[in-house]
């Protein structure tokens, strides 16, 4: 999918990134807590490949549940942002609906589509909300 | 990378016993030609050989999208630099699987979040920040070694 920023997704729209609690999650000495690793907020494989998540008004377009469906068929927390916080970091939002997943959408670096700069990804983190809470885990 | 009947790891010393399949089911005649990976050997690779082992084994799309499990090529060459970081006395680093099959080593404890990201063999991302306000700073640059 080349990148590109759709129109039709407003800034309002809530977009969901999912959160593997085994693998995503870090204990920070500093703070005493856990919290969820930059990583967690890193594009997929492919030069042309974003950050995957899911697009929270599609489901609710088709009448699907948004919390059940984004933990299944894998369990997950998720967090979720505004596509306008993320356009205001420069990153651009789209669809890219799959077969196995039709509200499948993904969020690219400006420059390189691939490729989340330090800034963007604490950015998303500081914009995020918990969508489905990881009990005991910090955001940022 | 487990080989049948051992309850192995792909960072272990040696796999005792292991002989490879010569009776095939398919045409792929086996290798003539074998590579000795070197293995890193202090401690916090110890303490990290379970974890490698699990985040080289991820099933796909262990991140609820498409994710792949962290690649052993990379897997090696972050341990690898784990090895030559390693300090007595400091606890091991955390290690986090991307959905690319990248991997990031991560310390955040005495005041400073340390995260270096492996995206390949040779190729990686170093970011410091450290949280005493008055030295609040960010290092960042990308190295890639000689070999």
């Amino acid at each position: 999918m080349e990148p590109y920023d759709e129109n039709e997704i407003s800034a309002g729209d809530v977009i969901i990134r999912r959160i593997n609690p085994r693998q995503h999650v870090v204990w920070d000495e500093n703070r005493s807590c856990s919290r969820i690793s930059s990583k967690a907020f890193s594009p997929s494989s492919g030069p042309n490949d974003g950050m995957s998540v899911d697009i929270e008004q599609l489901m609710l377009s088709d009448g699907v549940d948004p919390r059940q469906y984004v933990t299944t068929p894998v369990f997950t927390g998720s967090v979720a942002f505004s596509a306008g916080s993320a356009r205001a970091l420069g990153l651009l939002v789209g669809y890219d609906p799959l077969p196995t997943n039709p509200y499948y959408g993904e969020v690219w670096g400006g420059s390189r589509p691939n490729r989340l700069s330090q800034r963007q990804k604490k950015g998303l983190a500081e914009a995020s909300r918990w969508y489905v809470e990881l009990d005991g885990v910090d955001i940022l | 990378m487990r080989s049948a009947g051992q309850a192995s790891t792909a960072f272990q010393r040696d796999i005792r016993g292991y002989e490879p399949i010569l009776d095939p089911i398919s045409s792929i005649t086996p290798p003539e030609a074998w590579v000795r990976v070197e293995v890193p050997r202090s401690k916090w690779i110890a303490d990290l050989r379970e974890r490698f082992d699990e985040i080289t084994s991820l099933a796909r799309g262990w991140d609820g999208y498409d994710g792949r499990p962290v690649t052993f090529a990379t897997a090696q060459f972050a341990a690898h630099v784990i090895e030559r970081l390693c300090i007595a006395g400091v606890p091991s680093p955390y290690l986090v699987p991307g959905s690319d099959g990248t991997v990031q080593i991560e310390w955040r404890r005495n005041q400073y979040d340390i995260e270096i990201d492996v995206l390949a063999p040779t190729k990686l991302w170093r970011f410091v920040e450290t949280n005493e306000p008055e030295t609040r700073r960010n290092w960042s640059f990308k190295w890639t070694s000689p070999h």
